[in-house]
């Protein structure tokens, strides 16, 4: 395979594609904006979680669009959410947690509110632990074809392209994404005790109880495809429509296993879902 | 072989540029994708066993981030190249 592993996901691109400017990428974004590496911004930043602090130009650009994001999903995918991550167990590398897990203790998440940003100045009126997982992988993903240029990049199986690519998918099935993006959000894969998982109800403050365990969309972007197929997960079984009204497609696998898409993936791949 | 640090400042230099070419671009589908949204808008309720009633407003469309419009998938032809299953 022609790949490197960064962000604790295998990043892969097509055979002979040069890897060395696509690797130091992800690895500045790994060292910037990680929570479990001591000495990355995010964690400086986050040591003092309330009040005016300088950021760089890198973390400003990249906060601004979580929080845009955040407002383009009325708060599901927010960068809010790190105290809830930390209260729920999820505070060293995944690879790193104790599977038999630890007591999950729902901790509110913060609102949008209490966080603003003037340029490079952060302002935080409560405590609030920053996460910026929500875009930083998909971002970096979109970013790194466009220093390719041509073929596709693929992070932990969430993938941006500019030419066809054909991508297997959770539960079984493919599918060909013709060109932007395709990101699966999960709660089957970063998971450790019962019940505890990496993506917060943000209403909760504790791992989401969704009735999906995939939820896969295609969009213009990875980052968009990465931050719909979350909100979607994190909406239930309101998730399909309102992906439809954004026109995504949007597929989603239950925890039995039984996957089923929404009316914009059915209209574009008209076959029946394998399961 | 190149030092980390210029091969670092290389990237972020094709980065640059690979951006501002695709910014034009970007801005037309932009735009077109807030049209979009703004004639589907409606009202989300959702309730799961877990969470309150949460409204998705007029906001799907924030400053950097536009969710867009568009088919990206077709039905596959060939066996996968790269396999999607979450992280």
């Amino acid at each position: 395979m022609n790949g490197f592993r960064s962000m604790g996901v295998q990043v892969a691109l097509p055979d002979g594609t040069p890897l060395d400017d696509v690797r130091a990428l992800f690895d500045d974004r790994d060292r910037r904006f990680s929570r479990f590496l001591p000495s990355s911004e995010l964690n400086r930043v986050n040591d003092l979680p309330r009040g005016a602090t300088m950021v760089s130009e890198e973390l400003a650009s990249m906060l601004t669009l979580s929080l845009d994001a955040a407002r383009a999903t009325a708060g599901l995918v927010t960068p809010a959410v790190g105290g809830a991550l930390l209260a729920a167990g999820y505070d060293r590398d995944f690879a790193l947690l104790p599977r038999d897990g630890v007591a999950v203790r729902p901790a509110a998440v913060p609102s949008l509110d209490s966080i603003s940003l003037r340029g490079r100045l952060l302002l935080r009126t409560e405590d609030v632990i920053l996460d910026l997982n929500g875009v930083v992988k998909g971002r970096t993903v979109d970013d790194a074809l466009a220093l390719v240029g041509r073929g596709w990049v693929s992070a932990g199986g969430d993938v941006a392209t500019e030419t066809p690519v054909v991508v297997g998918l959770p539960a079984g099935g493919t599918v060909t994404l013709q060109a932007g993006g395709l990101a699966t959000s999960s709660v089957a894969k970063r998971r450790w005790g019962d019940r505890s998982h990496h993506l917060i109800d943000p209403a909760t403050g504790a791992p989401s109880e969704s009735p999906w365990r995939d939820v896969t969309v295609a969009a213009s972007s990875c980052l968009v495809a990465d931050v719909a197929a979350k909100a979607a997960l994190l909406l239930g079984h309101a998730g399909p429509p309102w992906l439809d009204r954004r026109g995504l497609a949007g597929r989603f696998v239950a925890h039995d296993g039984t996957a089923t898409v929404n009316e914009t993936w059915q209209q574009a791949v008209p076959v029946p879902v394998a399961a | 072989m190149t030092a980390p640090s210029s091969r670092l400042a290389t990237a972020r230099r094709r980065l640059r540029v690979a951006r501002y070419g695709i910014a034009a671009l970007a801005a037309a589908g932009f735009a077109g994708g807030i049209a979009a949204a703004r004639a589907s808008h409606a009202a989300v309720h959702h309730t799961t066993a877990s969470s309150q009633a949460v409204q998705s407003d007029q906001s799907d469309q924030s400053g950097s981030f536009g969710f867009g419009s568009g088919s990206y998938i077709a039905p596959a032809t060939s066996a996968p190249a790269v396999q999607s299953g979450g992280s």
